[in-house]
């Protein structure tokens, strides 16, 4: 065997082993973990509430579309995955003072959850500066337009995903889901019917 | 014997001699920065640490080695007759309860865990402070993957550098807690 053909062979060795290795098994882990789709519903955007969206959605995960923020709002604070809100717009500014995307001087955009409470902004639309102050606006009752803004406590430092801080309940390693009435008891919103697309038919 | 079975004799050699230099009985006494009765004195500098570095996607995490436990952020596991917790339905992440004494003690001794000789030779006044990792880390001056904190000689900065060089002044702490 002469120097190059030798030379070659490791060379190929090598790349081989480096796409291999290119594999991230802490999040094949994670996606691994979040199981199947729920029968009866499709993957679209109405899929997989209360779950973190950029495991799959992210660079690594490679879903289209990518998203660069991504989560769900529910109506209180309990246990079992509640029931979620629809119409809550969202408010993300990032480090340089964009809001949804726009600059600091421009109107942001409207951005609403759907009726099982999702929603995401795509990385095309906004790829924030980190870190992030997050806001959301609840309405009061279900269709009014009349609202509640609730702020997160802290900053956003990396995390895409509401869902990879925000899952279950609360407890000394999470602030639970992310919800917009703090009594279950007081809480106007009802589970969504099986006209939305997230509902198993 | 052939060169590659020298090398790895040589090698071998080299490592046992290394191993060796080290006295695993020695103690070295290290005296860090304040912390005060009931964490009084480290409580301002723990504050922006955990609001700045201790959010749950961050050092709030159990698996980092720099590891922030507080208010807002990741709760230090208790048991629900812990002595350490006021309110046990309020200890939740982003709950009411306020950051604990043994939260305290224990970012105080994850902080000064990190590089403890080098610390104790800033405390000392031997070495300057952004020798450190801890100081270097938010300022970008090394690889960072939370990215840049702040600059140095930004409030958040001073905050940590008086609490390292023994001076008293917590203005900084307040001032960079007051940021959005």
């Amino acid at each position: 065997m002469n120097a190059l053909h030798f030379g070659s062979i490791v060379a190929f060795a090598s790349a081989t082993a480096a796409l291999v290795g290119c594999g991230n098994p802490v999040v094949d882990v994670k996606v691994a973990a979040l199981g199947g789709e729920v029968l009866g519903v499709e993957p679209s955007e109405f899929h997989r509430p209360g779950q973190p969206c950029l495991e799959c959605h992210g660079v690594y995960g490679g879903a289209s579309p990518q998203m660069s923020i991504a989560g769900t709002i529910f109506a209180a604070p309990i246990d079992k995955l509640p029931t979620p809100v629809e119409h809550v717009n969202i408010v993300i500014t990032d480090a340089f003072g964009n809001k949804n995307g726009k600059g600091p001087t421009e109107t942001p955009p409207e951005r609403k959850t759907n009726c099982v409470g999702n929603f995401f902004f795509t990385r095309d639309e906004f790829d924030p500066g980190f870190p992030l102050e997050a806001k959301i606006e609840c309405p009061t009752k279900p269709g009014s337009v009349d609202t509640t803004g609730r702020y997160m406590s802290s900053r956003i430092s990396r995390e895409g995903s509401c869902g990879g801080c925000h899952q279950g309940a609360r407890d000394q390693g999470s602030p639970g889901w992310i919800y917009c009435v703090e009594d279950p008891t007081l809480s106007p919103f009802k589970p969504p019917g099986t006209e939305c697309p997230g509902v198993p038919r | 014997m052939s060169r590659t079975a020298l090398l790895i004799v040589a090698a071998a050699s080299l490592m046992i001699a290394s191993c060796s230099a080290v006295d695993p009985t020695a103690d070295v006494t290290v005296t860090g920065p304040k912390f005060g009765a009931q964490g009084g004195s480290f409580r301002p500098i723990s504050a922006v640490m955990e609001r700045r570095c201790g959010t749950l996607d961050c050092h709030g995490s159990a698996y980092r080695p720099l590891k922030i436990y507080g208010q807002i952020g990741l709760r230090r596991p208790e048991p629900k007759d812990s002595t350490n917790v006021k309110s046990f339905k309020d200890y939740y992440s982003g709950g009411p309860e306020a950051t604990t004494e043994a939260e305290l003690f224990d970012n105080y001794t994850s902080m000064i865990g990190l590089e403890p000789e080098i610390l104790g030779a800033v405390v000392a006044g031997k070495e300057l402070p952004d020798s450190l990792t801890l100081v270097r880390k938010p300022r970008l001056r090394e690889k960072h993957k939370g990215g840049l904190i702040w600059t140095s000689g930004d409030p958040g900065d001073l905050c940590l550098l008086n609490w390292l060089t023994g001076i008293d002044d917590t203005t900084p702490c307040d001032q960079e807690l007051s940021h959005k």
